[in-house]
């Protein structure tokens, strides 16, 4: 009788974690950013197909070239606008999309849908630039304050003098991130959002980021997974087409390092920006990382050309990494939505970028991905596993003759025949006679039981393995959990 | 002494399931011509991928050579052995063992074997004890990508052109509609359950034209509710598939010109008649699915997932909770929140940890802003944690 069933032992599992760094590159270039060299691509009936830009990832990649179309249709007991979207059934669980807001949640009945936003959910790379801070103020306001291609560092409103101050508001991007800025200080006394005087001994410029000019990327995890792969990064400033600066964190601590600059068109520095900066910068700090978040920070001012181009606004200025991938910026001063005393101010709409032809820019890096591995050793040992029940087995004539079974003469009883000859498949350099029998099975799957005897999964071989008793085998089976 | 941790009692938590839908169109324009080359060629729409086997046609959203593509449905088409169309000699219809085979293949599937063994046959109102079957049908296999853990009940819809002029399949003719609409208006309640693949409701016709259609199935005196009228096939909502009869197409009975079910390119080409049941038994399995292809105006359906989660009642009542350990809470041996000794303690909870029963933190949850905390207030954080 062969074993069908053996037990895993504490040596044929081990859960391994397979860690993965894929490449993510993008190209920005007039408002637009490419991710890994996707390009955009129209549809039929969309100017894209995928819905979204060549620099977005699509969540569920859903409404491939679908256009919203009023439909008149409806599917259910929603509406059919010719785009897939989810909906819920309000019920007692009280659940909302993230997106709804409360008012219209109170006002749905119970039993009706709540509508979510039709696909895609897309992600993005981002940039924010912080300009120099020449006010006294931590505040900044609607009040023109902002130029064009800049992101308040403070929103804010105020009640009335008569009425004392009532300040509420929100806080830029780059002030949430202080506390993280401060944890990496660990790897590099330049993570200090506002500069210490050990800092500063050590050489360290004095820097406080509140109030200096600061280029801000976001990149979404989705592109890079767990975190940015230590040492992976490379920015390249481009200008017509000609690399002007290129900064890496090569000391893998989240410095972002200037490993090349264009001498030669620096060689050509006019009074437009200060000369004394190329003497400084080849091999100085211009950015900070932060791994775990997906945020670049440039910091550095100096000027990496005589030319210009339109990085705030209509004003023309040098290149410098404050700029960098600063075409993914606004252009144009934000549209403030109305205020409402004492409520904190509404996030202002920033404007599409189209001016800035002649600065390009890429972002290499590599991303972290960490999948759990299963595996798990399946052993067929010597003199197990030679016997099948498969009918192939038998010889064909007696398989389907009358002799494979009966019942007794008296019906007490039914009589499985004693004497089966197996088919005897052992390879021989003649037709006839064929080699010497020897049991052979050809093990061609392997199932996978949990403990109440479950099959829970199957491991098929890409070709039947011949087993013999003399002959054991192992299959080494892995699995991603 | 301040409380840090409190074991939860299985009050404290609870199982739910949410059920999370999305309506999902997919217009005709889709499903055939958007991307097609050549209007009489219709199998050579990028979208449309054929196969060396014949058995079934797979249709995409997009070129399928494009990464951008998604597979949304495969359509293949068969009859049973007992079919008028089966005939004696498998070579006197094209690919009549493979439709054979399909219909067998999907029929024990999905309605499953009788006492003797035999393969039972689609029946069109559920009763498979009796009544008319589905001997010659249309499958519509729905990818898991659009019907998710299943088909919403009630929510099925398909469109059908059933004009006789192949060039103009959604016109209305002179004794017919034009198109008929094939929905489980009645599945939300009145499905079936006894199919081995799980829940399925009937489909049934309607179409505009409310009396005098020559489509039997729906000609009926009352087809504004859905359920009086006729069946016209099957919707297996886990499975994701739908069973048409080709009797939808009943008013394409009649041979060309009068009638074509094929294109008529096609038909002239290999001497058929270009009606159903000549193309049905003298056209390939891709060939009918193609012509299917052409008369379906819109399908439309709301799809199901099922989000199971356990909630955590996290009680802290008003002696608890009162204290912190957090670094930032003492300053020169003194409670940086309280100006005066006889302040009552203050804390700001800011994140709830869930911890196994031997003690290791499992997961955490995030408040989106501190609570402040003292012995005048108690509070239950609801943690919902989805799996």
């Amino acid at each position: 009788m062969p074993y069908s069933y053996y037990n895993f032992t504490r040596n044929d599992i081990f859960v391994n974690t397979l860690t993965l760094f894929p490449q993510v590159k993008f190209l920005v270039y007039s408002g637009s950013a490419f991710y890994n060299d996707n390009p955009d691509m129209s549809g039929s009936f969309t100017s894209s197909v995928n819905l979204c830009s060549a620099s977005n990832i699509s969540l569920f990649e859903l409404n491939v070239d679908r256009k919203e179309t009023a439909t008149g249709r409806t599917i259910g007991s929603v509406d059919d606008n010719g785009l897939i979207y989810p909906f819920i059934i309000k019920d007692g669980a009280r659940l909302n999309f993230r997106t709804g807001t409360t008012s219209s949640f109170i006002n749905t009945d119970f039993g009706k849908p709540i509508t979510g936003a039709a696909y895609p959910y897309t992600a993005s790379i981002s940039k924010e630039f912080y300009g120099p801070w020449t006010n006294d103020s931590w505040f900044r306001t609607n009040s023109g304050i902002v130029t064009p291609g800049e992101t308040p560092r403070f929103l804010w409103s105020w009640g009335s003098s008569t009425l004392g101050v009532n300040i509420t508001g929100n806080v830029s991007h780059l002030l949430a991130l202080k506390n993280s800025i401060n944890d990496y200080k660990v790897n590099s006394p330049h993570f200090e959002y506002s500069s210490s005087t050990t800092s500063v001994n050590l050489g360290i410029s004095n820097r406080d980021f509140q109030s200096s000019s600061v280029g801000l990327l976001s990149i979404p995890s989705i592109f890079y997974g767990s975190a940015i792969k230590r040492g992976s990064i490379t920015l390249e400033f481009y200008f017509t087409g000609t690399l002007i600066g290129r900064a890496e964190d090569k000391l893998r601590n989240g410095e972002l390092i200037e490993t090349y600059n264009n001498t030669e068109v620096r060689a050509g520095s006019s009074s437009a920006y200060d000369a004394a900066d190329l003497t400084t910068l080849s091999g100085s700090v211009v950015g900070l990382v932060l791994y775990e978040q997906g945020v670049i920070l440039l910091t550095s001012s100096a000027a990496l050309n005589t030319s210009v181009d339109n990085y705030t606004g209509s004003t023309a200025d040098n290149p410098r990494w404050t700029y960098f991938a600063q075409s993914l910026s606004p252009n144009a001063l934000p549209t403030f939505p109305p205020l409402v005393f004492g409520k904190p101010m509404p996030i202002p709409v920033f404007p599409g970028w189209s001016n800035m032809p002649s600065s390009s820019f890429i972002i290499d890096m590599s991303g972290t991905t960490e999948t759990q591995v299963i595996t798990m050793f399946a052993t067929a040992p010597k003199g197990e596993l030679n016997h099948s029940n498969n009918p192939s087995y038998l010889q064909n004539s007696w398989y389907t003759s009358s002799y494979t079974a009966s019942v007794s003469s008296d019906k007490s009883g039914y009589l499985e025949l004693d004497r089966k000859p197996i088919k005897n498949v052992v390879s021989s350099a003649y037709n006839d006679p064929t080699g010497s029998f020897e049991k052979t099975t050809y093990i061609s799957k392997v199932g996978i039981y949990d403990a109440h005897r479950n099959l829970i999964g199957i491991a098929k071989s890409a070709t039947p393995i011949r087993k013999t008793i003399e002959r054991d085998f192992t299959f080494k089976m892995k699995l991603d959990i | 002494m301040a409380t840090s941790s409190k074991l939860l009692t299985p009050k404290d938590q609870v199982s739910t399931r949410t059920l999370l839908h999305e309506a999902v169109p997919v217009t005709g324009q889709i499903i055939s011509g958007t991307y097609g080359v050549d209007a009489t060629l219709i199998n050579d729409a990028p979208n449309i991928k054929n196969y060396a086997h014949g058995m079934f046609q797979s249709v995409y959203d997009y070129p399928y050579l494009s990464s951008s593509a998604n597979h949304i449905i495969d359509l293949t088409v068969g009859y049973s052995s007992n079919s008028v169309l089966s005939k004696s000699d498998p070579t006197d219809a094209v690919q009549q063992t493979k439709k054979i085979n399909i219909y067998n293949e999907m029929a024990q599937v999905l309605v499953g074997f009788n006492t003797s063994g035999s393969i039972r046959e689609f029946d069109e109102d559920g009763d498979l004890t009796q009544g008319t079957k589905i001997q010659e049908a249309f499958f519509f296999n729905f990818t898991r990508l659009l019907t998710k853990d299943e088909i919403k009940k009630g929510s099925f819809t398909l469109e059908l052109g059933t004009n006789a002029d192949y060039d103009d399949p959604f016109s209305a003719g002179s004794a017919h509609s034009g198109s008929i609409t094939l929905t489980d208006a009645s599945g939300s309640t009145g499905y079936k359950v006894n199919s081995p693949a799980g829940e399925y409701g009937i489909l049934y016709a309607t179409s505009s034209q409310t009396s005098g259609d020559e489509n039997p199935l729906v000609n009926v005196s009352s087809p504004a509710d859905g359920t009086s009228c006729s069946p016209a096939g099957l919707i297996y909502y886990q499975a994701g598939i739908a069973v048409i009869t080709a009797s939808v197409f009943s008013t394409l009975l009649a041979s060309p010109p009068s009638a074509s079910f094929m294109l008529p390119a096609e038909a002239s080409a290999v001497g058929l008649a270009g009606s159903l049941t000549g193309s049905l038994t003298g056209s390939s399995i891709s060939g009918n699915c193609s012509f299917l292809r052409h008369r379906i105006e819109n399908v439309s359906f709301n799809n199901t997932t099922e989000l199971n989660s356990t909630v955590y009642f996290c009680r802290a009542n008003h002696n608890e909770f009162n204290c912190s350990s957090n670094k930032t809470y003492t300053s020169g041996s003194k409670f940086v929140v309280k100006t005066n000794a006889n302040d009552p303690s203050v804390a700001y909870p800011t994140t709830v940890g869930l911890y196994s029963a031997d003690n290791e933190l499992m997961a955490v949850a995030k408040l989106s802003e501190p609570l402040k905390k003292d012995p005048t207030t108690e509070f239950t954080l609801r943690v919902r944690l989805d799996y």
